[in-house]
């Protein structure tokens, strides 16, 4: 590879080291990229490893809230728990360019960099407001509500203060089944992270009696609001993509159409 | 379709019979399972589910929509946000578009108002519902009726707590004193217009007058004036259906035309400030001396274009005459609204995406709110190239021939991309959900 290729900042997948990567590519000053370490050992030699830096992290957050405003904190933050390939040197990109070009520079649509990263933005966003209508929950036994989801990006944390707002009377439980963890939510609104283990504790009494027959209800509204005559089954797939279908409670696409859902 | 039992007693069969609060024409031993696909049924034809526009907060649960919350998708692929319900299709009308209609063979079921409340609490919790849609056929007196629908709301609102979103039909004829009662514990309360003109309605729907219809109307636009205005001094008002009023019109049932179609929706807009009007094209459901022969599917196409029609003048600053008129009273069924404006006024384009004014933009095929603000947006950096265009969310099949880039025409999109236009263009889908 010749002089023209750019530096490479590798991180570790957490956030404090994406983060820090990203403030060590920018300080660069000289062409850059911020990639994940694991990527591959064919280019490892070319990249340079940023350690987790909490302290790092924050100074660049704070320096993104000083001088670009909150809407760009929360952009930089969505971006990085996209979980998208690529998507943390988009963040570097279209950070390095604000802070040459203002914050202003997201309406900038015909820069490439700024198309990428607000697809990213979008998709992120998207799928956060999509799970505040597709999240379900489930009565449990021990009276608190439980909602399985399968997110594509890591968005529990983003979707927790809706509920918090919502059931501000109940207890509940947001359970990422991909990654293993949740957020719960005590009445009063005040939510915290749960781990693997807290979540586990949590589903130990199983769900409670009514339960099932709430579900046959709403399945059985599911299916009679649909117009027969009306079918149309590539718009529901467009509005209601088939993988968030596994953690709901009605079965889309007709009698049989869903897998069962994994969690019951 | 019946969900399979679990050995578990339904929660609802406890309750139900005896219920102090059971309606009279309730059958006891009916479940509620039946209920549910009776009185969803008969409800699914409406199409009024908007649930965005207001606001509420407190202890208890929920907080009503703010973006506009869509929990699923049925199978004929409309969004679900609400649970749409009729409390009743009792009905001692005779209405002959309607499938609930006295003379029609049809199963009958009234829910209880203490069923509505638990199954709006339990659903909503749940969270598969935004909230609650209710409507009913007039059971005994449109007075009786509407003092069922306004317990069920003020009991959710009252006893439960219960902040989500509430949409009540008023019954036509109810008097103000239970309209003004629902006004203040709903968000949105609507009375169906049903058909486009009188002479329609007393052929149709003989009981029903057109001042059954336009007094509540006329009230609830008054009541949310008034409320406005009131909360504008002291903000702890009480609100008045504060995300409006809507109404429905039946399309197809009568022999009305498109203009006399729109002229009233848009009488309707500036008279009683109504919020939207939905068009629901007729489903033959009664064989009918009076109404049309029932031959072929459904006019959805009229249906889709007296939306994007609507949309035009409601959002987009076009008057209804520069749509429809003694000239062309029916809309274009080949093009949309706008193409078919824009053919006619060749004077006006092309238009140089460089310079045009937002206004200007905004008349032009296929660009829509969110692609005219990007170029606005996009044009503060850099002029636009011809490149730019489709990134920007510019519809180039439709658009192209109105435009120039930097002067130059803009060529149309290589084939592959209409494919990838049945993603349905920003106009487009201005459906019954927003
Ligand atoms: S009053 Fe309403 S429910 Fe009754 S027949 Fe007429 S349209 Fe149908």
């Amino acid at each position: 590879m010749g002089a023209t290729v750019p530096q490479r900042f590798l991180h570790d997948g957490s956030t404090d080291s994406m983060l820090a990567a990203i403030a060590r590519a920018i300080a660069s000053g000289r062409p850059a990229a911020v990639a994940p370490a694991a990527e591959g050992s064919l280019f490892a030699e070319d990249g340079e490893p940023v350690p987790a830096d909490p302290a790092a992290a924050d100074a660049l957050l704070g320096r993104i809230g000083r001088d670009l405003g909150g809407d760009w904190v929360r952009r930089i933050l969505r971006l990085l728990c996209s979980e998208e390939d690529g998507a943390e040197d988009v963040a570097f990109r279209a950070l390095a360019l604000a802070f040459a070009r203002g914050a202003g520079v997201m309406g900038f649509h015909a820069n490439p960099d700024v198309r990428r990263a607000n697809a990213i933005d979008r998709r992120v966003a998207g799928e956060v407001h999509r799970l505040k209508g597709l999240l379900r929950f489930r009565r449990l036994a021990s009276g608190r509500l439980w909602g399985p989801v399968e997110p594509r990006h890591n968005v529990v944390a983003m979707v927790a203060p809706h509920f918090g707002r919502r059931l501000g009377a109940e207890r509940w439980l947001i359970h990422d089944a991909v990654r293993g963890f949740g957020a719960a939510g005590e009445p009063g609104g005040a939510v915290r992270p749960c781990d693997a283990a807290a979540v586990e504790a949590e589903l130990r009494g199983g769900l409670d009696a009514s339960e099932t027959d709430y579900q046959g209800l709403w399945r059985t509204y599911f299916d009679a609001i649909a117009i027969r005559t009306r079918s149309n089954p590539r718009a529901q797939r467009r509005a209601m993509p088939a993988r968030y279908w596994a953690c709901l409670v009605e079965r889309p696409g007709g009698p049989g159409g869903a897998p069962r859902p994994a969690s019951k | 379709m019946l969900a399979a039992r679990s050995g578990v007693a339904n929660p609802f069969r406890r309750r139900s019979a005896g219920d102090p609060g059971a309606h009279p024409a309730y059958t006891p031993g009916v479940d509620v399972e039946r209920k549910i696909e009776v009185l969803a049924g008969a409800a699914k034809y409406d199409v009024s589910c908007a649930s965005s526009g207001s606001r509420r907060a407190g202890e208890g649960t929920g907080n009503a929509s703010v973006g506009g919350i869509c929990h699923s998708w049925s199978d004929d692929g409309r969004c679900i946000s609400l649970l749409k319900i009729l409390f009743s299709n009792h009905c001692i009308y005779d209405c002959a578009y309607c499938a609930n209609r006295a003379s029609n063979p049809v199963p009958r079921a009234s829910f209880t108002v203490d069923e509505v409340v638990r199954l709006t609490m339990e659903f909503y919790r749940r969270n598969y519902i935004e909230g609650l849609f209710l409507s009913s056929g007039v059971v005994r007196s449109p007075d009786h009726t509407m003092e069922e629908l306004v317990r069920v709301v003020e009991r959710l609102r009252v006893d439960e707590r219960f902040h989500g979103y509430i949409h009540l039909k008023a019954i036509p004829g109810a008097s103000p004193d239970l309209v003004r009662r629902a006004g203040l514990a709903v968000d949105r309360l609507s009375v169906n217009i049903e058909l486009p003109s009188e002479v329609s309605l007393r052929r149709l729907a003989p009981e029903k007058s057109k001042d059954d219809i336009l007094r509540p109307m006329a009230s609830i636009a008054g009541g949310i004036v008034e409320s406005r205005a009131e909360r504008r001094r002291h903000r702890s008002a009480p609100a008045y259906a504060p995300a409006g009023q809507s109404t429905q019109l039946i399309v197809g049932a009568s022999p009305e035309d498109d203009r006399r179609i729109l002229d009233l929706a848009h009488g309707l807009y500036r008279k009683f400030g109504l919020k939207r009007v939905y068009y629901s094209a007729y489903v033959p459901v009664n064989p009918d001396p009076l109404l049309p022969p029932p031959e072929g599917p459904p006019d959805i196409l009229r249906e889709h274009r007296l939306y994007q029609a609507d949309w035009l003048v409601r959002l987009y600053g076009f008057a209804p005459a520069e749509i429809v008129d003694d000239a062309r009273p029916n809309l274009d069924r080949a093009v949309d609204p706008k193409t078919a404006w824009a053919l006619r006024h060749p004077e006006r384009f092309p238009v140089e995406v460089n310079r045009a004014d937002r206004d200007t933009l905004l008349r032009v095929p296929g660009i829509g709110f969110k692609s005219a603000a990007r170029i606005l947006a996009t044009r503060r950096f850099a002029a636009l190239r011809a490149e730019d265009l489709a990134p920007l969310g510019i519809v180039l099949r439709r658009a192209h021939a109105f435009l120039t880039c930097g002067g130059r025409r803009v060529l149309p999109p290589p084939p592959r991309a209409v494919a990838v236009d049945d993603r349905q263009p920003e106009l487009f889908a201005a459906g019954c959900c927003p």
